[in-house]
C-alpha cells in the first residue's frame, strides 16, 4: 500500500505539472557550479577569446552547438565552461568559469559512461586528479578523439605522451598498434589489469583465430603452453607492443 | 626530481611574503589524513592510489598577486601531499593588460603509482598465489616551463620545456612457473614478476613561432624529444627445489624531432576556413639488453637461455601533408573537408647474441635487417546543418589507404632461427558516422548516433621462408577485416525545474575475421558491448542536491577457442554495475554537508576455466561511504572534517584477498586571513 502511494505521489508530481517555459535542460552540474552566473553568449566570449571563437568552427564539438536554443547549447563556449556573466563581470576571473583543465565533471555531464568506467579497478587516475580528460583530449580542436584517418600526428602519439617507452621505432611493431593501442587497451577504465578490453587469451585470438586453431601462424605446438597462462603472461610473447628482436615478439 | 619538486615548492611559496597583508588573494588548504586498513594492504595501496597511515599536505594553494604596475602573479597549486610524492601545481606571471606580450608558466605533476605484488592466482593448486619480497611503487613526475612573448615585434614566441621521470618498480604481467602440485605436475604461469625501472628521462623542447602575414596565421613548430630509459625486468621459477630467475637489463636511448608549418585563413567573413600543414619528422632509437637465467641460490647460469650484448638501432622518418578546409554552403550547411597524406620510411638494424650453454661464450647470433617504406591517404568530410531550429544533423566520413612495403631478414650464424619476408601491406579503413542533437522541447535533449568502423588488412608475401608445424618461421596473415557498428542514445528530460534525468544507452558489435595463409576459410571473432547508464538529479532548493546514477555494462568477447574442446576457452565476460549516489546539503551560511555513496560489482564473469588452467575472470566488489561537513568558523576560515570508509571483496578464484578501510580526515581553508 505504501509503495502505491509513493508510486502515485511520484507520479502526481512528475507529470500534473506542465513544465513551465523558463525550464531549459542543461547539465545540472553547471547550476550549483556557476550559482548566480547568466549565459552570455559565443559574442561576449569572442571579446577576449577571438581566436578560440573564431576557429571553433572547425572543432569536433561544433556540431554540438544547436541553433534556435537560448541558453546553454545555443552558446558553444557556456556549453562547455558554464554561464560566464560572472567571469565577465569579474574582468576574466578565473575562478567564475569552468576550467576543464582544472575540472572534468563538464565533460560527464555528456560523457556519462566515462565516469563510471574510471571508477573500475584499473583505469587513468582522472577522478583522482592525478590526469586530465584534457591531457589525451583537445575539446577545440578537430579531433576531439586524439586521432582520425586525417591527423597530423600519429594515431598513437597521444599515449606516447606519457608512455614514451612504448614508442619506438622497433624491428619487429606489432601491427595491432598501427590500428590505434585501444585494440587492446580501455583507456578510462577496465576491470582488467592495464586496462585490457579482455584478460585472458581471448584478446589474442580474437584476430589470430584460424581454422585449425590452436595452431597459431603454422606452429601447432600451442595447446601445451596455452594452459599455462595468457599468452603475454605464460612467458613466451612477453613484448606485445613490439620486440627489437624477435619476429613473434617473444623477447 | 625530489630535489627540483623542493626548488619548485620554494619559489612558488617565495611571493607569500609580498601578499601577506596586503589585499590580494590568498587561499591555503592544509589537509591530514589517516588511513586504517585491514588485510590486504597491498591491494588497498594499489586500488586507492594512495598509501596508508598518515598522509599530510596541502589540498590547496592559491596565491594572487600583481608583481609591480604590468605584471600579475597567479601561483595554483591542486595538491601537495608529501607521503604520496604527489604534487599538482601552476605558477604563472603574465602581462595583466595582455598576455601576448609576455606569459610565463612553471608547473608540475607528480605522483606515485602503486602496484600489487602477488602477481597471478590459481585458486585450485597450492600454494594458490606466491609473493616478491619488493615494494611496488613508481614514482612518475612531469616538470614543465613555457614562455611566451613576441620577438622583436618579428613574430611571437612560445618555447616550452617539459622534463617527464619515472623511477621505481613495477609490476609485470609476464610471469614466472610454479607447478600444479609441489615440484611435480603441470607448469602453470603465475609466479610473479615485477620492473624496476632505473629511470626513465624524457625531455622535451618545443618553440614555436606564429606571425599574421596579410590575413594568413602562419605557424612554424619544432619539437625534439630525448629519451633514456633503462629497465630491469625480473621474472621468478618456483616450479622446482632450486628456484630460478630471469634479469633482462635494457638500455634504450630515443631521439625524435618533428617541424610542423601551418597556415591558416579566414575568408569571407570567416565563412570559408582554409589550412595547410606540412610536418616532417625523423626519429631513432637504440636497445641494448642482456638477458641471463640463473638460479637465484648460487647465481649459476641455467642453460641455453642466456642473451649478452643484444644491440638494435632503429630509424624512422616521415613526411606528412595535411589541408583543412570549411566552407559555409549557404546560411545553414557547414561543410568541413580533410586530408592527410603522408611518406614513411623505417629501418632497423640488430644483432642478437646467444649463450645456449653456461661457459659465457656467445655460441650463436641473429642478424637481423628489417624496413618498411610507404605511402598512406586519408580523407574526411563532415556535414552539418544548423537550419532548423533546436534540431542539428550531422554525418562524417573518414576513408584511408596506406600502402606498405615490409622486408624483415633475420640470418642466424647456426641458421636455426632464420627468417625473411617481403611483404605488400595494404590498409583500407572506412568510417561513416551520423546523428543529430535536438530539443524537440526546451526541456528535452535528444541526441543520437550510429556508425560503422571497416579495416580491411590485405598482406601478399613475395618472398617467405617456410615454416613447419614446430617451428613459427613464417608471417602467417593473408587477410584481416574488422567490421564495427554501433549506436548511441542520450536522453535528458527536465520535466521539472528541479528535477533533471539523463540517460545514455550504448551498442557496439565488433566481428575481427582473419584469414590464414592458404586455410579454406577465414574464422570469425565478435566482441560485442552495451552500456547503460542513468542519471537522476534533484535540487529541489538551492541548498540541497541530490545526484542518484547507475551503469551497467556487459562486455563479451567470442572466439573459435571456445569451440575447442582440447583447450577449451571459455568466452571472455567483462560486464560490471555502479551505483552512485550523491548528496550535498547547504544546512546555512556556515554549514554544508555532503554525501556519496559508491557501489561497483560484476558477479558474472565467470565461465567454466577448468580446461584453461588458469582461472582468470574477475568477480569483485568494491564499497564506499563518503561523508563531510565544511564549517564555515569565521568569514575567512572553513574546517572540513570528513570520514570514508570501504570494503574490497574479491572471488577467491581470482585473487588472494580482499580489505577494509576507515579514512578520517580533516582539512582547513584559509582565505586571505
Amino acid at each position: 500500500m505504501i509503495q502505491k502511494i509513493s508510486f502515485l505521489i511520484v507520479v502526481i508530481l512528475l507529470f500534473s505539472c506542465t513544465p513551465k517555459k523558463e525550464i531549459v535542460v542543461n547539465p545540472p552540474y553547471f547550476r550549483n557550479a556557476s550559482r548566480g552566473a547568466e549565459y552570455v553568449g559565443k559574442e561576449t566570449c569572442a571579446t577576449c577569446h577571438e581566436k578560440k571563437v573564431r576557429d571553433f568552427k572547425l572543432a569536433d564539438h561544433f556540431r554540438i552547438e544547436v541553433s534556435g536554443v537560448e541558453g546553454v547549447h545555443g552558446t558553444s563556449c557556456e556549453m562547455c565552461h558554464g554561464p560566464g556573466s560572472l567571469h565577465v563581470e569579474g574582468g576574466g576571473d578565473k575562478t567564475k568559469i569552468l576550467n576543464l583543465k582544472k575540472d572534468n565533471e563538464s565533460c560527464f555531464q555528456c560523457h556519462l559512461e566515462k565516469k563510471a568506467e574510471f571508477k573500475l579497478l584499473s583505469h587513468h587516475p582522472v577522478l583522482e586528479g592525478k590526469v586530465k580528460c584534457t591531457d589525451c583530449h583537445d575539446p577545440h580542436g578537430s579531433d576531439v578523439q586524439p586521432w582520425s584517418a586525417v591527423s597530423i600526428r600519429g594515431t598513437n602519439d597521444t599515449c606516447f605522451k606519457c608512455h614514451a617507452g612504448k614508442q619506438g621505432p622497433l624491428s619487429y611493431e606489432h601491427e595491432a598498434l598501427a590500428s590505434s593501442c585501444t585494440v587492446c587497451h580501455n583507456p578510462h577504465g577496465s576491470i582488467h589489469p592495464k586496462m585490457l578490453l579482455q584478460n585472458d587469451k581471448n584478446l589474442c585470438i580474437k584476430c589470430h583465430a584460424q581454422v585449425d586453431y590452436p595452431t597459431i601462424g603454422k606452429r601447432s605446438a600451442h595447446s601445451g603452453y596455452s594452459v599455462q597462462g595468457t599468452c603475454w603472461s605464460a612467458g613466451c610473447h612477453t613484448k606485445p607492443h613490439g620486440s627489437n628482436f624477435d619476429p613473434h615478439l617473444r623477447y | 626530481m625530489k630535489k627540483t619538486i623542493s626548488l619548485f615548492l620554494f619559489i612558488s611559496l617565495l611571493p607569500i611574503i609580498h601578499v601577506y597583508g596586503s589585499e590580494k588573494t590568498f587561499l591555503i588548504s592544509p589537509v591530514f589524513k589517516y588511513y586504517f586498513v585491514d588485510n590486504d594492504t597491498v591491494k588497498f595501496r594499489e586500488l586507492n592510489d594512495t598509501k596508508r597511515n598518515f598522509i599530510g599536505g596541502l589540498d590547496q594553494l592559491l596565491l594572487k598577486s600583481p608583481l609591480g604596475s604590468t605584471l600579475d602573479f597567479d601561483l595554483d597549486v591542486e595538491k601537495a601531499l608529501i607521503e604520496n610524492n604527489e604534487y599538482r601545481g601552476i605558477l604563472n606571471i603574465f602581462n595583466k593588460n595582455d598576455r601576448d606580450l609576455f606569459d610565463f608558466k612553471m608547473g608540475i605533476n607528480a605522483f606515485n603509482r602503486y602496484y600489487d605484488n602477488t602477481g597471478g592466482h590459481h585458486g585450485a593448486i597450492t600454494p594458490s598465489s606466491f609473493n616478491i619480497d619488493r615494494d611496488l611503487i613508481l614514482f612518475d613526475g612531469k616538470l614543465f616551463a613555457t614562455i611566451a612573448a613576441p620577438i622583436f615585434n618579428f613574430a611571437h614566441m612560445d618555447l616550452e620545456y617539459l622534463w617527464h621521470h619515472k623511477q621505481g618498480k613495477s609490476a609485470n604481467l609476464n610471469w614466472g612457473a610454479a607447478r600444479t602440485a609441489p615440484y611435480t605436475g603441470n607448469t602453470r604461469k603465475f609466479v610473479p614478476g615485477f620492473t624496476n625501472l632505473r629511470r626513465e628521462n624524457l625531455h622535451e623542447f618545443s618553440l614555436n613561432l606564429s606571425k599574421e602575414i596579410k590575413g594568413y596565421e602562419i605557424e612554424f613548430k619544432n619539437d625534439l624529444a630525448i629519451l633514456r630509459e633503462v629497465p630491469v625486468r625480473e621474472e621468478h621459477n618456483r616450479n622446482s627445489a632450486t628456484p630460478s630467475m630471469v634479469r633482462q637489463i635494457t638500455k634504450l636511448d630515443g631521439f625524435n624531432y618533428a617541424a610542423t608549418l601551418k597556415t591558416l585563413k579566414h575568408f569571407k567573413e570567416d565563412r570559408f576556413i582554409g589550412s595547410l600543414v606540412y610536418r616532417f619528422e625523423k626519429g631513432s632509437s637504440e636497445e641494448n639488453e642482456d638477458l641471463r637465467v640463473f638460479t637465484e641460490a648460487t647465481g649459476a647460469q641455467v642453460s641455453g637461455h642466456n642473451r649478452y650484448g643484444a644491440e638494435a638501432d632503429n630509424k624512422i622518418s616521415q613526411h606528412i601533408w595535411g589541408i583543412n578546409l570549411l566552407s559555409d554552403l549557404g546560411k545553414n550547411f557547414f561543410l568541413t573537408t580533410r586530408g592527410r597524406v603522408n611518406l614513411k620510411s623505417r629501418s632497423s638494424d640488430a644483432t642478437y647474441p646467444r649463450d645456449t650453454d653456461t661457459d659465457g661464450i656467445i655460441n650463436n647470433t641473429n642478424n637481423i635487417d628489417t624496413s618498411d617504406k610507404g605511402f598512406g591517404f586519408g580523407e574526411q568530410l563532415i556535414l552539418t546543418y544548423k537550419g532548423r531550429t533546436a534540431f542539428t544533423p550531422y554525418l562524417k566520413a573518414e576513408l584511408e589507404q596506406n600502402i606498405l612495403k615490409l622486408t624483415e631478414d633475420q640470418v642466424n650464424t647456426a641458421a636455426a632461427d632464420d627468417f625473411y619476408r617481403t611483404t605488400k601491406l595494404k590498409v583500407y579503413k572506412f568510417l561513416v558516422t551520423g546523428g543529430f542533437y535536438s530539443y524537440p522541447y526546451r526541456w528535452m535533449k535528444l541526441s543520437a548516433q550510429g556508425f560503422t568502423d571497416n579495416n580491411i588488412d590485405s598482406y601478399k608475401d613475395t618472398r617467405e621462408i617456410a615454416g613447419t608445424p614446430t617451428s613459427d618461421k613464417s608471417a602467417f596473415v593473408d587477410d584481416m577485416r574488422n567490421r564495427s557498428y554501433g549506436t548511441k542514445t542520450t536522453i535528458s528530460i527536465r520535466p521539472l525545474s528541479w528535477l533533471y534525468t539523463d540517460y545514455r544507452f550504448q551498442w557496439s558489435d565488433t566481428q575481427f575475421r582473419m584469414l590464414k595463409e592458404a586455410a579454406p576459410a577465414s574464422v570469425k571473432s565478435h566482441s560485442r558491448t552495451q552500456k547503460h547508464m542513468g542519471v537522476l538529479t534533484l535540487i529541489p532548493w538551492d541548498y540541497l542536491t541530490l545526484i542518484e546514477s547507475f551503469a551497467y555494462q556487459k562486455l563479451e568477447t567470442n572466439t573459435i577457442a571456445q569451440d575447442v574442446s582440447s583447450v577449451n576457452l571459455p568466452k571472455n565476460k567483462g560486464g560490471f554495475n555502479t551505483f552512485l549516489s550523491s548528496l550535498t546539503y547547504d544546512v546555512g551560511d556556515k554549514l554544508s554537508l555532503k554525501a556519496d555513496y559508491q557501489k561497483t560489482w560484476s558477479n558474472d564473469n565467470f565461465d567454466d576455466f577448468s580446461g584453461t588452467g588458469l582461472p582468470v575472470g574477475i568477480d569483485h566488489k568494491f564499497d564506499n561511504l563518503h561523508v563531510e561537513a565544511g564549517w564555515k568558523i569565521r568569514k575567512n576560515l572553513e574546517i572540513t572534517p570528513s570520514y570514508e570508509t570501504g570494503l574490497y571483496r574479491i572471488s577467491s578464484r581470482a585473487h588472494i584477498d580482499d580489505y577494509d578501510y576507515h579514512l578520517a580526515s580533516v582539512k582547513a581553508t584559509l582565505k586571505n586571513f
